[in-house]
């Protein structure tokens, strides 16, 4: 069963971007436009991600998150803010958020971020991250390629859970940077991030895998098998 | 000079000045009463002496029962004088010696003078010219005694009004202090009113309520400046988002060109560079308007080997070999995200401007943390070095790096100052004293 996702956002083409680009993703996905509107729709299913916008029209989304957790509801919760403040993130946080990103952001890194969330949900044991032959225990951080332990710094290892999670898609070179370096981003060039993916190609080769990372020149990478 | 020095000085200056004159015009009016009456009492007396002589008292042996003197001298019989007043300044000198009389007359202004009138008397065998002398005891030094009073009334009245001021100073101007340390603590992002004493002097209430007024309009101001700064943030960031999330969704498009490749990458950049403008001035605003959380101790030793390990990899890139020296003790006292924004900063203009197989040096102690890198001379004026949006020709720079440091600096208390010695870049922070 697909795990469901609620996103509640009131800039509309932006809802569509993310919906877009989360159907290629494991994951069923419902929209609210509105504080009311989100309320209503979790009353009547089940989530398992609710991702909210702390600026929604007729409400905060603080105030949901609030609410949410007062009933002991489930599910993980990302707080998106454009105001970017440190208040903002503290506050999110520090009422039962599990996430929060700031406007603008990589749809890949948002991806990321929910599947790390529904990973996190899942019942201990069964959080294993697998494509084809590889498997990614992010609790141990150990990967196994056909059963075999493959040894993989930091850096490497966050690398893979990325393009896992964004299979099948275009990554940009700042959407990696950002992923691996977060602020200080604007530190990476294309050539950090080409050692690191080198490496982990390396190391996933020599343990068996195939070669899933295809640079797509000019823009980044892609994980997939074709 | 302080407010009760001028009040005292003012005052002490005025009464003294009030005083003199009021003890002249004392002078001038007690001499002229004394005058006055000393005339009326000498006709008296005439009229008295004139009696007994009428009576038959022969003027040598004439007396009077008030004390005043009498002078008798025979005169020839002609000519007829009216009775005249005269006025002698010393009566010894009048007495011993009549020469000097005209003299005495002649120096009426430089002293007290005794009165006296001339009269004359005459029988049909003599003529007399009878001098009264108006006795004098009780207007003796009384230029002297009025001086006395004078001086006397201005020391107290000086010393008085020295006194009144002070503790009238201190009671009245209480409220006025109270109010001024009130305003010297305004901190406009604590968000607090300032409480101002009640007083009953009017112009203080007037003062204190100015005053609130004006904390209102700032506080006012201050929120719809900083509600303004969050919406325009709002604002630009969302749209941001949008152009970013349909440039990223254009890019998995199948079957792209290069070319169009790129014109979306280009822009994707621009998208990108535009948020991090943003985000830099939002907190660069933030910084200015005193937004930040009261300061904490951090430790420099345990901050710093944080933010190397998250630059590891850009260290590596260069082949920047890094020494640290820091004082396990020494910490900065600073709000712990501003610090690592603060810390993050040096770091990256460290290794944006080293070249390649250069050097960072890291001290830190407890009065001064300094870091300092190899790299090419200074192209520049450096004095701009802290200026916003200033850059050094640097691809992918913002120009916000150092601005955001020394802004750091300045709402902490401490100052950081830079400059170039034997191809070292070297930037140093310390408490500003």
């Amino acid at each position: 069963m697909k795990p469901e996702v609620l996103i509640v956002e009131d800039e509309a083409p932006l809802i569509q971007s993310i919906t877009e680009y989360l159907s290629k993703s494991e994951i069923n996905c419902q929209v609210a436009t509105t504080f009311s509107e989100a309320v209503k729709r979790i009353g009547l299913s089940k989530f398992d991600c609710v991702v909210v916008d702390i600026g929604l029209p007729d409400g905060s989304g603080i105030d949901l998150l609030q609410n949410l957790r007062k009933k002991n509801y489930d599910a993980g919760i990302i707080i998106i803010s454009a105001r970017n403040s440190v208040e903002d993130k503290i506050e999110g946080l520090n009422k039962g958020a599990d996430d929060f990103l700031s406007k603008p952001f990589h749809l890949s890194e948002l991806n990321a971020r929910i599947n790390a969330v529904l990973r996190r949900k899942k019942t201990q044991g069964k959080s294993v991250l697998e494509f084809k032959e590889i498997a990614a225990h992010p609790d141990s951080k150990d990967v196994f390629v056909n059963g075999n332990k493959v040894v993989l710094t930091n850096k490497e290892f966050e690398l893979l859970i990325y393009f896992i999670a964004n299979a099948n898609r275009i990554i940009t070179k700042e959407a990696l940077g950002f992923a691996l370096w977060k602020n200080n981003a604007d530190m990476a060039s294309g050539e950090i991030i080409y050692s690191h993916i080198k490496n982990l190609r390396k190391k996933l080769v020599d343990k068996g895998s195939r070669d899933y990372i295809q640079a797509v020149y000019g823009v980044g990478y892609k994980f997939s098998e074709a | 000079m302080k407010l009760l020095h001028r009040n005292i000085i003012v005052n002490a200056a005025t009464s003294l000045v009030v005083i003199f004159l009021g003890g002249i015009i004392t002078w001038f009016f007690l001499v002229s009463k004394i005058k006055q009456e000393s005339e009326e009492h000498l006709w008296g007396e005439k009229a008295a002496i004139q009696q007994k002589l009428e009576q038959g008292t022969s003027p040598e042996t004439l007396t009077n029962n008030v004390g005043d003197e009498i002078l008798v001298k025979e005169i020839s019989p002609l000519p007829k004088h009216q009775p005249y007043f005269k006025t002698i300044a010393k009566r010894e000198q009048y007495e011993s010696n009549h020469e000097e009389e005209r003299e005495e007359e002649e120096a009426e202004e430089s002293s007290f003078e005794t009165m006296a009138l001339v009269f004359e008397h005459h029988t049909p065998q003599k003529s007399y010219e009878i001098t009264l002398i108006r006795s004098a005891d009780n207007v003796e030094e009384l230029d002297k005694n009025i001086l006395e009073a004078v001086s006397i009334s201005a020391i107290l009245m000086v010393l008085s009004l020295a006194l009144v001021n002070f503790f009238i100073y201190k009671r009245l101007w209480n409220s006025f202090y109270a109010a001024l340390r009130e305003v010297q603590n305004f901190n406009i992002s604590r968000h607090e009113m300032v409480q101002f004493p009640e007083t009953s002097i009017k112009e203080f209430q007037d003062l204190n309520r100015a005053l609130s007024q004006m904390e209102h309009k700032i506080l006012r101001d201050f929120h719809s400046l900083k509600e303004f700064t969050e919406n325009a943030s709002h604002e630009i960031q969302t749209p941001l988002a949008v152009i970013s999330s349909k440039i990223e969704m254009c890019l998995q498009e199948p079957d792209l060109s290069q070319r169009q490749v790129k014109l979306l990458i280009d822009a994707s950049h621009a998208v990108n560079t535009l948020s991090n403008l943003n985000k830099g001035l939002i907190i660069l605003t933030k910084l200015d308007n005193d937004q930040y959380d009261p300061p904490e101790l951090v430790y420099l030793h345990q901050l710093i080997s944080d933010r190397l390990q998250l630059f590891d990899d850009f260290i590596k890139e260069k082949e920047i070999s890094v020494h640290t020296n820091i004082d396990p003790s020494a910490t900065i006292l600073l709000n712990p995200l501003l610090a690592e924004t603060l810390f993050d900063n040096l770091l990256k203009n460290a290794i944006k401007h080293n070249h390649a197989k250069g050097t960072i040096t890291i001290e830190g102690s407890a009065n001064v943390l300094r870091v300092s890198n190899t790299g090419q001379s200074p192209r520049f004026d450096t004095e701009k070095l802290f200026e916003r949006f200033f850059k050094d020709s640097q691809e992918g720079s913002l120009g916000l790096g150092l601005a955001l440091v020394k802004k750091i600096c300045q709402i902490s208390g401490y100052v950081v100052s830079y400059e170039f010695k034997e191809g070292w870049h070297i930037l140093t922070i310390k408490p500003n004293r």
